[in-house]
């Protein structure tokens, strides 16, 4: 008996150390009878994160935490989820005491008692601040490769498909009316002009979305 | 019968040369209408459109005051049933822009500028318009 006891506080130690070490943030939340949640801990690597004191933090209730700036849709996911006692994931943007946002990564789960109430939530919080910021550069670059697929349908060719049509015209030596041969020559100039005009800024374009991307 | 032909494009050359493609390759007997944008050629059909006559509509799509899409909105079949043609001739290559002409019922047709011989060879063959041709 002495020794499977020694063996389960060494185990528990070895638990608490885990918790009290992880570089993710955790918080434990326990459920009062009216079924409010009301956070009870939380590690350090969490008070880094947020920037509040444990005496601040203790007392909330997470959702109160998670509010600020968080999606509406996320935020409604862990409603939902708490409500049917169910473990959700969710990645959310929060504000630490001195005003910075950042955003996070949460996986919230119920952990039951004994009797197989659930009284406690275990949520554990990742900072995802740079990959989020590194997809949002990937999104804003994309963007701006869709801007440039446009411009090359769309105002590129509409210059060339001027100059293609005049020198047809030309081609087959048809003075007409409305439009003279001096007119059709100093129209296909204007269009290779604008042509070259159009290129020149699409280089200038491709060149800033690259220097942005290797910011 | 006889087809009235209005381009609507708002690059005055483009309008200049498919004036002169469509009158030397015969889609109409009658000098083409010319607009600047969709705007002005809706104008023209509300004050001018006449039910017994047929109308065919070179139509760019980026335009200035009205493009391409809003004047294909304005023109709903309903008020101009059977006798407005709408051809698409964008310089867009993007095929998403031929996928989205496709949902319009007046669209009979979508070309690439310039209009050249061939494309007026083609668009006698469209079968809506083909009767006209004979």
């Amino acid at each position: 008996m002495m020794t499977t006891t020694r063996e389960d506080e060494e185990r528990l130690r070895l638990l608490e150390s885990v918790i009290l070490n992880t570089t993710d943030g955790v918080l434990i939340a326990e459920n009062n009878q009216k079924l409010e949640s009301k956070i009870v801990f939380v590690n350090e690597a969490f008070v880094k994160m947020s920037g509040f004191t444990k005496d601040e933090i203790i007392g909330l209730s997470p959702l109160n935490f998670f509010h600020s700036d968080a999606s509406i849709e996320e935020l409604s996911k862990l409603k939902d989820a708490i409500d049917k006692f169910e473990p959700c994931n969710i990645v959310v943007k929060t504000t630490k005491k001195n005003g910075t946002k950042y955003w996070v990564n949460v996986s919230v789960a119920p952990v039951s008692d004994g009797s197989g109430e659930y009284k406690h939530w275990v949520y554990i919080q990742r900072d995802v601040n740079y990959r989020r910021r590194h997809l949002q550069a990937l999104e804003e670059q994309n963007k701006k490769l869709k801007e440039i697929a446009w411009i090359q349908s769309h105002v590129v060719r509409a210059p060339l498909a001027r100059i293609m049509g005049l020198v047809e015209l030309l081609s087959e030596r048809h003075d007409s009316e409305d439009l003279s041969n001096n007119q059709i020559i100093e129209a296909i100039a204007s269009s290779a002009n604008e042509l070259d005009n159009i290129i020149r800024k699409i280089v200038i374009n491709t060149e800033n979305a690259q220097n942005q991307s290797s910011l | 019968m006889k087809l009235n032909v209005l381009i609507v494009d708002d690059d005055k050359m483009i309008t200049l040369l498919h004036k002169v493609i469509v009158v030397k390759y015969k889609i109409c007997a009658n000098p083409p209408l010319l607009f600047g944008d969709g705007k002005m050629a809706l104008e023209f059909l509300l004050s001018e459109y006449n039910s017994n006559e047929n109308y065919l509509i070179l139509l760019d799509i980026n335009m200035p005051v009205l493009n391409g899409w809003e004047f294909l909105e304005s023109v709903q079949p309903e008020r101009f049933a059977n006798n407005l043609f709408v051809i698409i001739v964008t310089s867009s290559v993007d095929s998403s822009d031929k996928q989205k002409a496709k949902t319009y019922p007046q669209v009979i047709g979508f070309l690439e500028k310039p209009l050249r011989a061939e494309s007026c060879d083609f668009i006698k063959t469209i079968p809506a318009i083909a009767p006209f041709f004979y």
